[in-house]
């Protein structure tokens, strides 16, 4: 077992989120704040603003126009799609680096947090589910315990695959066993370390333990279940259990679980520029 | 030389070049049907996503590959143009996995499998050779030159089908 001084030590060298980003969340919190003074910080940065631009631009939102200023962005996108495009835009660093550990490809991740927060929207607009404004960025950072994980999964792999090749432990579990903290409660206490809101730590801690009364947990346990079985960031991600309690409680069906994964893949045509982002 | 050609997440390909290699990556709940005509020498790679096209019938018209009920049509469709013929086509088909309990809302990798079966079963088809199940994620290859197909399963590594 790791010790877990080494691993806290290691959250607290991981760069913290741009000010950008924890505007964001104040919007999301006070709807009195000020957009325009998110823009203004954006504005201060050109790389993010050429950035965030080309995203705004990009397939996916289907722009008649070509934009050209974070204040038409505004106009045209509205401030919870460019809250999605800038949150999209400042977490894509920290996943780059994870994967190998996980037994994926260089990207798959990203792909997969990506995907997820796609599929945390159509879900909610497919089914007339309640929206959250914390709902896309849990989706989209569940797996931010990964980043760091990683590494030391990647030392200790062949133990955690024998347990759940030989034993049966879903991975979660196995990754806990041996290494003494699994990715969810690490991606937990990233988003502490990161002053998230209460509602986005408690997601990222129970996407695979969803307690049903936190809606959110609920979404993002869903939408991560299905991206795995779509193939999409998968490794050993079905050695994982399911929670029939939660579809119960969204008053979910199958089909509406095969509707969404339908039109994720034809969102995912659009999204080339937010993969490679 | 071989000539790699990639098969996305509801996507199909057909080939009779000698040196093509059709792979498809990460089947999760998703299955790979590989079908191939050893006297002809033509092969198809399907990778389909879920059992049914009636979910969404509009999309379905636009990619067919989906849905094991129009994908299916449509590879033995294509593979024909090139001359293979149904009596001795080889079908293999590997994937439709599942999480750990997937009793009931979780459980589209057997949804998957019970809907090929049935295809199959209709047109009078057998399917040869199958590696089904689990909760592991897979890799599917077909070598048009000699009809092999192999699998990279996530907890077997790679074994011939």
């Amino acid at each position: 077992m790791k010790d877990i001084r080494t691993i806290a030590k290691d959250i607290k060298e991981l760069p913290p989120l741009p000010e950008v980003a924890q505007k964001v969340f104040s919007l999301l919190h006070d709807s009195k704040s000020n957009v325009q003074d998110l823009v203004k910080v954006i504005q201060l940065d050109q790389a993010m603003t050429a950035n965030i631009l080309k995203l705004c631009n990009s397939a996916y939102f289907g722009l008649t126009r070509k934009i050209s200023s974070l204040q038409e962005a505004l106009v045209l996108l509205g401030h919870k799609k460019l809250h999605e495009i800038i949150m999209t835009d400042n977490s894509s660093k920290y996943y780059k680096k994870a994967g190998l550990g996980y037994n994926l490809e260089k990207g798959e991740i990203w792909k997969h947090s990506v995907a997820c927060a796609l599929l945390s929207q159509i879900l909610v607009r497919k089914t007339g589910l309640p929206e959250d404004p914390f709902l896309f960025n849990a989706a989209l950072l569940h797996d931010i315990g990964k980043v760091i994980l990683s590494t030391y999964v990647k030392t200790e792999y062949d133990q955690i695959i024998r347990l759940v090749k030989e034993q049966q432990y879903p991975f979660l579990q196995a990754e806990k066993e041996i290494i003494g903290i699994d990715h969810a409660e690490l991606g937990a206490r990233i988003a502490e370390e990161w002053n998230f809101p209460g509602a986005l730590v408690e997601a990222i801690a129970q996407h695979h333990v969803p307690d049903t009364e936190n809606y959110i947990s609920c979404i993002v346990h869903l939408c991560n279940l299905m991206t795995i079985m779509m193939g999409i960031g998968t490794g050993y991600g079905l050695a994982d259990y399911g929670k029939d309690a939660v579809m119960k409680k969204l008053g979910l069906k199958e089909k509406h679980l095969e509707s969404c994964m339908v039109e994720l893949w034809h969102e995912l045509q659009k999204a080339e520029e937010m993969l490679k982002c | 030389m071989s000539n790699k050609l990639v098969v996305g997440i509801a996507d199909m390909c057909v080939s009779k070049d000698p040196s093509a290699i059709l792979i498809t990556y990460s089947l999760g709940s998703c299955i790979g049907v590989s079908i191939y005509d050893p006297v002809v020498k033509v092969g198809g790679l399907l990778h389909l996503m879920l059992p049914e096209s009636k979910i969404a019938p509009d999309k379905a018209e636009k990619n067919p590959c989906m849905f094991a009920d129009t994908g299916v049509p449509l590879l033995f469709k294509e593979a024909y143009k090139y001359g293979a013929d149904k009596k001795r086509i080889i079908i293999k088909i590997a994937g439709g996995a599942q999480v750990m309990d997937a009793s009931g809302f979780f459980n589209i990798g057997k949804r998957n499998y019970m809907a090929l079966r049935k295809i199959f079963w209709k047109n009078d088809v057998l399917i040869n050779k199958e590696d089904i199940g689990g909760n592991v994620n897979r890799t599917m290859r077909l070598e048009i030159g000699t009809g092999r197909v192999c699998l990279k399963v996530s907890d077997r590594g790679e074994i011939e089908l």
